[in-house]
């Protein structure tokens, strides 16, 4: 594997990693109910590391703003073969 | 570099370093140092291929990852916008791989279909008033208001790409305005893009290996100007507030044509009259570093221009709908033209001063 191929994976993994990072976030809020503990945890140091000090408080935003502004309403979920048919609450749709 | 992608973005951001890096590697784009105005080391134009392949990385990895459901999928109006930056991307990308391969007049029609097309079958991307009087009476007839927006919309996205000038210039004012698109709305695709261009931002500042190129600066004004065309058809900002934020291009979008005209000077033409190129010159006297003076430029620009804006918006000392924006803006109008004002007479008396020490 050359020297381009090596970064562009190792590069697109640890992306990766974070996206899964703030989708456990998302299922962690829900899974609580939207208690607020994972939205006001934005200095937890897995959480720091994982998506750095802005992306922890992106990450939250969008957990919140999920909860509150894009939860799929219930004429929406009559587009049949709509994969948003399984969202739940709190996940972003846009 | 690194430190500063972890500081803000962690292992994610680490992640889209390691990919910016990978891809300046590459020999495609790469342009010589003597190729360009300010930029005084080589560099790769593959900038807003960079920015392109982080982003759809981000998406895929989001789809798959996630329950994310992108807005194309589910709205007809976010399918136009993005159809219509992706045309402005390929378009920006064709010139970015081979320069000169498309026309200048072969583009500028090519966006005018694209923009028109995108305008007339999305009506409700129209403003219908922007809160200044005699515009807003050539608003109220559709098929006018059509056509002004057509032709701001492929002059923002010149005037975007004529601003790309220094480093971090046009990634600064992208990274602010996507962050303030994001606050307003806080939709995933203006989060992605603002984690992009401020990984981006990062990158071009402190290495100067990347220039954003006609993909970028195509790609990243197409987005801004129909993002913000939306925002205020549907009363969410005002106009006033978009004009501030991005002042900078608009600005010397302005001022440059005006200035050519007065010389005789066909007003497309490129020279190295911006307030970028002066105050590139003004900093280089300082530095003798050949990233430091042309990041400073940039990093100057857009925070005296869009960064003003956060501010205010951070502070709240405006609401976003407030038509008191176009005082800000006016503001900054008169700073850029006292400004440029002050470094080319300035730079005029030292090249008076060099040329009579030279012929003595």
């Amino acid at each position: 594997m050359n020297r381009f191929s090596l970064l562009l994976l190792v590069g697109m993994l640890l992306m990766l990693w974070g996206i899964s990072g703030v989708s456990k976030l998302s299922q962690a809020a829900i899974g609580s109910g939207f208690d607020g503990s994972v939205v006001s945890n934005v200095n937890a140091p897995g959480r720091l590391i994982l998506v750095g000090f802005i992306g922890s408080r992106v990450a939250s935003e969008l957990i919140e703003r999920g909860e509150s502004t894009v939860i799929i309403k219930d004429e929406d979920r009559s587009l049949a073969d709509d994969k948003t048919n399984g969202i739940k609450p709190g996940d972003v749709v846009n | 570099m690194a430190l500063l992608a972890l500081l803000s973005f962690g292992l994610t951001g680490l992640g889209a370093i390691v990919v910016m890096f990978a891809l300046s590697t590459l020999r495609a784009g790469r342009d010589s140092a003597a190729s360009h105005g300010i930029s005084s080391i080589n560099s790769s134009r593959l900038g807003g291929v960079a920015i392109v392949i982080t982003f759809i990385l981000f998406l895929i990895g989001m789809v798959l990852l996630s329950s994310y459901t992108p807005g194309v999928v589910r709205d007809v109006t976010f399918l136009h916008l993005w159809s219509t930056v992706f045309v402005c991307v390929i378009l920006g990308g064709a010139e970015d791989i081979k320069a000169d391969l498309l026309s200048p007049y072969f583009r500028l029609v090519v966006k005018l279909l694209v923009f028109g097309f995108f305008l007339w079958t999305t009506p409700n991307v129209v403003p219908s008033s922007i809160g200044v009087p005699g515009i807003d009476y050539l608003l109220s007839f559709p098929l006018i208001a059509w056509g002004l927006c057509t032709v701001f919309c492929v002059g923002f996205i010149n005037a975007f790409n004529m601003a790309d000038g220094a480093n971090g210039l046009i990634p600064g004012v992208a990274t602010i305005a996507f962050g303030l698109l994001f606050l307003e709305y806080g939709r995933p695709a203006e989060g992605v893009l603002f984690f992009v261009c401020l990984m981006f931002l990062i990158f071009n500042v402190v290495s100067g290996w990347f220039f954003l190129g006609d993909m970028g600066s195509y790609g990243l004004g197409a987005a801004l100007v129909c993002y913000g065309l939306l925002g205020v058809a549907e009363g969410d900002f005002s106009a006033g507030f978009m004009a501030c934020l991005l002042s900078y291009p608009c600005v010397d979008f302005v001022v440059s044509l005006v200035r050519r005209m007065r010389k005789g000077l066909s007003p497309f033409q490129a020279d190295n009259g911006h307030l970028h190129n002066r105050l590139y010159a003004f900093y280089s006297q300082s530095f003798k570093s050949r990233v430091t003076p042309n990041s400073l430029t940039g990093l100057t620009i857009s925070g005296a221009s869009s960064g003003v804006c956060l501010i205010v918006y951070a502070l709240d000392w405006i609401p976003v709908e407030s038509n008191a924006w176009f005082g800000v803006f006016g503001l900054q109008f008169a700073v850029y033209l006292i400004t440029l004002s002050r470094l080319r007479s300035s730079q005029m008396i030292e090249s008076a001063a060099m040329s009579g020490v030279s012929g003595q």
